[in-house]
């Protein structure tokens, strides 16, 4: 059998989408690997299931709305009990369906904010590490720290050398370009000790970040200190 | 499943310019073992980054045996050769972590590789142009796809469902893909992550 057969067959369709035995997909793969026509085929045909599963995913909440206007049902004729009993007996398979619909739905789409905001903090989720950062100095920034997007926070720290007591201050993420990424509250560091900073990983990209803490009530005026780092995306 | 007979592309002209560096080979070698790599081990191993590392570390491996003057008895048998790298590297990385099976209890949650791999194949344009061609099918047909991509129902249930044939689903796939092809080809030819999946 030549690449011609196995695209024939369908077989690198249903090797995509896992219906074929393990021998069968062994034997496929070396083919793969051998055959440059069944490798190309292999990527388009990957490539094309990969994009059509995320468009049809994202055609979800448009069929969740398709099903939920098609169970409405006309009522029936007779007497009010006899035609709510037919109505509940219609709808039920429908509207449980639906509940089941729309939970699937809520679970995959809906992004509960109060759950965001704990998954968001510090304390929820495992660091990265911890990185020391030292006071702003152009031209002369440390090695890029190296996170991963797969710890979901990556933790600097560093010395307050300010002489400001509030109870709490906000640093300002930016990009070396000065667009503002995130504002993260950070509470009065213990006397003596560094101050720590979780910042989530999915806000992150490789390239150079300036952090600025400002006190509470002076978001906009000047920065008690700046630490300029690198982060580059393992 | 009988033998698959091989569609040979290798040759020693072929190992000759991936030897010279030269970037249209590297690419086509690059992108003829990415996927096939990829889905090979994606169904022996959980871990993502694993499975990038093996890869990155087979590619490395080839072509540092191939710089370094080394030689294959057979070219057409490149793919073979890259097989076996690949099977290697991954004994070599499962066995390097079982020395060291101490967990961190911190360890996050394993990477949804569906994930990944959309990561890898999902762009924008991509994405347009199947969301193109599948408007353009009949309500049946976009269905009948729905159920094989989205709930990867088996094929013959969807057959009876809509009372089609086996060869009907076949020949909707290969359309689907071939105006996938077709719209994407005459979107951006040029953009340059698609040169290694459609120029050679």
């Amino acid at each position: 059998m030549d690449h011609q057969q196995v695209e024939s067959s369908g077989a690198i369709d249903s090797y995509i989408l896992g219906h074929l035995t393990p021998q069968e997909m062994d034997l496929l793969e070396i083919h793969f690997f051998e055959c440059s026509e069944c490798s190309k085929q292999l990527n388009q045909t990957a490539m094309f299931l990969t994009n059509a599963r995320v468009v049809l995913r994202e055609q979800l909440p448009e069929a969740a709305e398709f099903e939920r206007k098609k169970i409405v049902l006309p009522v029936p004729a007779g007497n009010i009990l006899q035609r709510f009993l037919q109505t509940i007996r219609a709808g039920a398979p429908a509207f449980a369906s639906l509940v089941f619909l729309g939970l699937y739905v809520n679970e995959a789409l809906v992004v509960n904010p109060a759950l965001q905001r704990e998954l968001d903090s510090p304390a929820t989720y495992q660091s990265e590490g911890s990185f020391p950062l030292k006071g702003i100095t152009r031209g002369e920034e440390d090695d890029a720290i190296p996170f991963s997007k797969n710890k979901k926070i990556i933790t600097v720290y560093f010395d307050t050398g300010w002489s400001s007591n509030a109870e709490s201050y906000v640093c300002n993420l930016r990009k070396q370009t000065g667009e503002q990424i995130i504002a993260i509250p950070v509470s009065r560091p213990l006397p003596g000790q560094p101050m720590y900073v979780g910042v989530p990983t999915r806000v992150l990209e490789s390239g150079a970040y300036t952090l600025a803490v400002m006190e509470p009530g002076n978001q906009n005026g000047k920065a008690l200190a700046e630490y300029l780092f690198q982060l580059r995306q393992k | 499943m009988e033998e698959f007979k091989k569609t040979v592309v290798f040759d020693a002209n072929y190992l000759a310019r991936l030897r010279g560096r030269d970037p249209d080979t590297e690419q086509h070698f690059v992108a003829h073992f990415s996927t096939v790599i990829w889905l090979r081990l994606r169904r022996r191993l959980r871990s993502n980054e694993l499975i990038s590392d093996i890869r990155q570390e087979t590619f490395l491996r080839v072509v540092r045996f191939l710089h370094s003057g080394g030689e294959l008895d057979r070219p057409e048998s490149l793919g073979a050769f890259v097989l076996s790298v690949s099977n290697n590297v991954m004994l070599e990385f499962i066995r390097g972590d079982a020395r060291h099976p101490l967990h961190d209890e911190t360890e996050p949650e394993l990477v949804d590789m569906h994930l990944d791999i959309e990561s890898e194949l999902v762009t924008a344009e991509r994405k347009r142009a199947v969301a193109d061609v599948l408007s353009q099918l009949p309500e049946k047909d976009q269905q009948i796809l729905k159920m094989i991509f989205l709930e990867e129902a088996d094929r013959s249930d969807v057959c009876r469902q809509f009372h089609v044939e086996n060869e009907y689903l076949r020949v909707l796939l290969y359309r689907a893909k071939q105006k996938f092809r077709a719209a994407l080809n005459g979107a951006s030819m040029k953009a340059s992550n698609l040169f290694m999946f459609f120029h050679f």
